[in-house]
């Protein structure tokens, strides 16, 4: 007897996914939160703005409205914490983005940016470049201008996740462990490159380079926001186009394939695309560590893995973290500011130890 | 109109794997591979799964070489069902299923009800909202058959997507109970009779007997023996083939033969 599958079209009755609700809500509660925030480290300061004379400035330069308030405050709005607030935003995207898609493309939640020594590949090729910018390699400066050591950072962090997908990777797919490994490896030695440097730099390098390895927002102007974001857009953009193959991935690379998925073509776009996102986010901002791994993680435990809802979301909720950290780096220990990176790191190495022993107990590292 | 092996070779680091495998999977049929363990069952496997591109020899698919076909359209043709899935992240059974609907366009609406209809057709739309990784073995592997179903599922208009499908099976009844082991094969034999060809990997030599139409014997990489089930199952063939003695007796009550060890 001929069988026949058949179709429900009153499927939705036997079924409905309870999540398309959430995701919905978690996507307004986001953007308004953003908004909020976002007028909030406006105000915040050394000169207090209020939220309303904040927000007429923003409107007064779009042209909608007259503004009352004093110019004073409107340059230090408009060309100081304008641009940190969105550069913030910006880098905070871009880090939980990658982090988001690295996790997807090794399949395990604990690859983050830092943790496989991207970030140190980045950091270590900007650092670089810092110290012997003056010097021997002064030329690269003539070349590519203000987007050095953008181009430079970006070259490390490919570098580096390269090296670590190659020697994670055997005929048998991606090790964890080896992965984990060799980050650290890379980590200790671009660590110790970038103290050789250290060593070799003048005093204001020295400042810099402290800028570096704790992670600031503070050198934000419109050209940054401009460079960086002209290149950080390119990943926020391309790697949520990779969603579905992303889920594919997840159940495993010959799965992926099975689904007609082009597995090495995916892998390859998605590190070029992390590389850029956070070789920008680096050569901006130095070391801003965790953002990668804290973010997605708490999406994920919200709203599952799915990475059209994973990736967009994970890059508001990176923004919105990143926002809130600065805004405590700028007013914990006014009128001095306390690196950015540090906050980060001080609330994402807990979480991070947290993790591992619950995925040790649950036996699945 | 059929996929169809012929002369398959793989040769891999000097070490050849299987050699001269000619076979074909018809629509309609049950195709089961027995044969030891290391004879070269998955390989043959991963070779029509399209895991290995250096094989010699000419693989068709409806007549078509396998490489004429793009990926996505090969996966709308062929669906893989691997021996186990292991998934680290937390998607919910539902979400499993309807990755079978990547390759296909065919609008949420229409996924929804398609992933809807596999999940009650094995037995696990219970099971929709729980988390992947919390499942049994079983439920995995019905969960997984559910999905694979959902990707070469006959689309709606079928004079546009009237190509043949194909259902590989790689052992699909290793981690499952008796019963649903039976449910999983007589699903597979549904399918075949609806218009699919499928292609079986199998241990158990009584469920080869009861539900495929054709039996392939596989050892060291070489075909042994082919043909319908009452040809190929003899106890001097699978005697050669395992190295041990068995009785092969009619079933008392169906129409197939029924092997017993001793």
């Amino acid at each position: 007897m001929p069988f026949q599958l058949t179709v429900m079209t009153e499927a939705t009755l036997l079924y409905s996914n309870p999540k398309a609700l959430r995701i919905k809500w978690s996507l307004i509660c986001l953007v308004a939160a953003l908004i909020v925030a976002l007028i909030v480290s406006v105000g915040i300061g050394p000169m207090h703005i209020s939220m309303f004379d904040a927000v007429s400035v923003v409107l007064s330069k779009l042209g909608l409205v007259e503004s009352q308030v004093s110019m004073a405050m409107q340059n230090i709005i408009q060309s100081i914490r304008l641009p940190r607030s969105i550069l913030g935003m910006l880098v905070g995207a871009a880090l939980a983005v990658s982090g988001a898609a690295m996790q997807g493309l090794f399949r395990n939640p604990l690859a983050d940016p830092g943790l496989i020594g991207v970030t140190g590949g980045a950091s270590l090729a900007a650092v670089l470049l810092i110290v012997l910018g003056g010097t021997s390699l002064g030329f690269l400066f003539d070349i590519f201008g203000e987007y050095t050591l953008m181009i430079a950072a970006f070259g490390g962090a490919f570098l580096t996740t390269m090296l670590v997908a190659k020697v994670a990777t055997t005929q048998f797919g991606t090790s964890i462990t080896s992965m984990l490994l060799a980050g650290i490896a890379i980590g200790i030695v671009t660590g110790a490159a970038v103290g050789l440097l250290t060593f070799m730099a003048d005093d204001g390098q020295l400042r810099t380079l402290t800028f570096w390895s704790m992670g600031s927002l503070g050198g934000a102007t419109w050209s940054t926001v401009l460079a960086a974001g002209s290149l950080i857009i390119i990943p926020l953009i391309c790697i949520p186009m990779h969603a579905k193959n992303l889920n594919a991935l997840l159940l495993g690379e010959s799965e992926a394939r099975h689904l007609g998925v082009d597995v090495e073509k995916v892998k390859r776009q998605i590190i070029l695309l992390t590389a850029i996102g956070v070789g920008a986010a680096v050569a901006v901002s130095g070391m801003i560590g965790f953002v990668g791994l804290i973010v997605p993680h708490i999406v994920r435990l919200g709203l599952g893995p799915d990475h059209r809802y994973l990736l967009p979301i994970s890059a508001g909720l990176g923004a919105l973290f990143l926002l809130i950290a600065d805004m405590i780096s700028r007013t914990i220990i006014a009128p001095a500011e306390l690196p950015i990176g540090l906050i980060t790191t001080i609330i994402g190495g807990p979480f991070f130890i947290t993790m591992v022993i619950y995925r040790a107990r649950s036996n699945s590292l | 109109m059929s996929l169809v092996l012929k002369n398959i070779g793989l040769t891999i680091n000097g070490k050849t794997l299987i050699e001269n495998i000619n076979l074909t999977v018809t629509p309609g049929e049950v195709l089961a591979i027995l044969g030891p363990n290391g004879a070269g069952k998955s390989t043959v496997f991963k070779v029509m799964a399209g895991e290995y591109r250096h094989f010699s020899g000419a693989m068709t698919i409806n007549g078509q070489t396998y490489q004429g076909y793009s990926s996505n359209r090969r996966a709308k043709m062929i669906g893989v069902l691997p021996q186990s899935s292991e998934l680290a992240f937390p998607f919910s059974a539902y979400e499993v299923v309807m990755l079978g609907r990547l390759p296909h366009s065919t609008g949420r609406k229409k996924d929804h009800q398609i992933a809807v209809a596999a999940m009650q057709q094995l037995d696990v739309l219970k099971l929709a909202d729980a988390l992947y990784p919390a499942l049994s073995g079983g439920e995995k592997q019905r969960v997984q058959l559910a999905r694979v179903l959902c990707q070469i599922w006959q689309a709606a208009n079928a004079n546009l997507d009237a190509e043949n499908r194909y259902l590989l099976l790689d052992e699909p009844t290793s981690a499952l109970d008796l019963s649903h082991q039976h449910q999983t094969l007589s699903l597979a034999r549904e399918l075949a009779a609806s218009g699919m060809g499928v292609l079986c990997i199998l241990h158990d030599l009584n469920l080869a007997a009861q539900y495929a139409d054709k039996i392939l014997m596989l050892s060291a990489g070489k075909v042994m023996s082919q043909g319908s089930v009452s040809e190929v199952l003899t106890s001097e063939r699978i005697a050669r083939l395992y190295g041990i003695d068995v009785t092969v007796i009619p079933h008392p009550k169906h129409n197939h033969p029924l092997v017993i060890t001793g």
